[in-house]
């Protein structure tokens, strides 16, 4: 197989021109390499530069504070020791204004207990005679309404009674008329059960005696009569 | 054939319903020889089946009818006859007191031949409450002429007379 020498030309001069493009490339990428690692080089310092700054500022606020806090604690101290005297003072005198109104209040309550006691005593007295007065007053008004009303009671009790006495008169009369009435009609049934009985009894008695008591002869007799008795009555018609 | 004359010679001796069925009975059986029984007369049939005096009458009642010695089916057919006859009498029923005897069915049995005609027999049975008289039922006719029923009567219409006379 041949190649045609124009293709082969093309090919030769396409290779160059992608040679030379690709020297290009690698230049231009090795410069900004470069140019990069200045960049960081320079922010690499500031960072190590705000770090140091960031800590001295620490350092000075940590020792201010601890200064102020160490004022603020002798401060404390003194107010606490000046506060200590004047609360001992204070103590003092309040103690003793505290006695004194318990002196005078003990004696005041004495003395008014003492008067409220008197007029206490005084009432119950006086409350108690008029209880005294009611109670008998009021006995005497019960002994009276009651001796009334046992009167009225007994009153109405004996016209009661008597009321009640005619009832059961009246009553007693009317039952013992109905129970006589009813023992004469049942001794009228029970004579007349008995008639009865005593009837069939004399009947029953009556018919064994004059069956037994009848020849065979007078049975022939019976039985013509018998007879003679059904054709006269017509039966053999 | 004219069987009445014998019929009625019968009946001079059948006085009540148990002597009837003895009687008809008897005619069964002789029947029932005529059937089974070969090769003899009707006389000794009828000695074998029959009681004397049943044999005797339908003797009299073959001769009467001329009927010879071997003629089986002429005796069956008066026979059946007669049992036909026989079966339409009339029966006059009465309850007694007591058993009465031979005599006293006779006297009884004569009363109605004279009285209530021919033809009609007893039927007797004994019912000692009735105490005396009889109960007689014929012909669809029930009467009730027994001593207990006079005696009941008596009891219920003359009640203050029987008191009166059993207080006294």
């Amino acid at each position: 197989m041949t190649i045609d020498p124009l293709v082969f030309f093309d090919l030769v001069i396409a290779l160059f021109v992608l040679a030379i493009a690709l020297a290009v490339m690698a230049v231009s990428y090795s410069q900004m390499l470069k140019k990069f690692n200045t960049y960081q080089e320079e922010a690499d310092e500031l960072m190590s530069q705000v770090h140091k700054k960031g800590a001295d500022l620490l350092e000075d606020a940590r020792t201010k504070a601890g200064k102020i806090v160490e004022d603020a604690n002798k401060k404390a101290l003194e107010i606490i020791g000046e506060s200590n005297i004047l609360n001992r003072d204070s103590k003092k005198t309040l103690d003793e204004a505290l006695e004194t109104l318990l002196k005078h209040q003990t004696s005041y309550f004495e003395k008014v207990s003492q008067d409220f006691l008197e007029a206490y005593k005084r009432e119950l007295d006086s409350l108690k005679q008029k209880n005294i007065e009611i109670v008998k007053k009021v006995s005497n008004d019960i002994e009276e309404d009651t001796i009334n009303e046992v009167k009225d009671f007994d009153d109405v009790l004996q016209k009661e009674t008597f009321a009640a006495q005619k009832i059961v008169e009246e009553k007693i009369e009317k039952e013992y008329s109905s129970a006589q009435k009813n023992v004469e009609d049942y001794k009228n049934e029970m004579l007349r059960k008995a008639e009865e009985e005593i009837y069939k009894i004399l009947e029953t008695v009556a018919k064994l005696t004059l069956g037994k008591s009848i020849p065979l002869a007078q049975h022939e007799q019976l039985i013509i009569e018998a007879l003679e008795k059904a054709k006269k009555d017509g039966i053999a018609k | 054939m004219d069987n009445t004359l014998i019929l009625n010679d019968i009946l001079g001796y059948i006085k009540t319903v148990d002597q009837l069925d003895n009687f008809l009975a008897e005619i069964e059986n002789v029947l029932a020889g005529l059937f089974k029984i070969k090769n003899k007369s009707i006389d000794q049939i009828l000695d074998k089946t029959a009681g004397k005096s049943t044999a005797g009458t339908i003797k009299r009642l073959a001769e009467q009818n001329k009927i010879i010695p071997s003629d089986y089916p002429s005796l069956e057919k008066i026979l059946t006859g007669l049992k036909k006859d026989l079966k339409k009498i009339k029966i006059l029923k009465i309850s007694l007191a007591i058993d009465p005897s031979q005599e006293q069915i006779d006297h009884i049995f004569d009363w109605v031949l004279e009285n209530l005609g021919k033809g009609i027999i007893l039927d007797i049975d004994k019912d000692e409450s009735i105490l005396g008289g009889a109960i007689i039922s014929f012909g669809g006719t029930y009467k009730d002429l027994s001593l207990r029923r006079t005696i009941e009567e008596i009891f219920q219409t003359k009640k203050g007379e029987i008191m009166n006379f059993a207080k006294s």
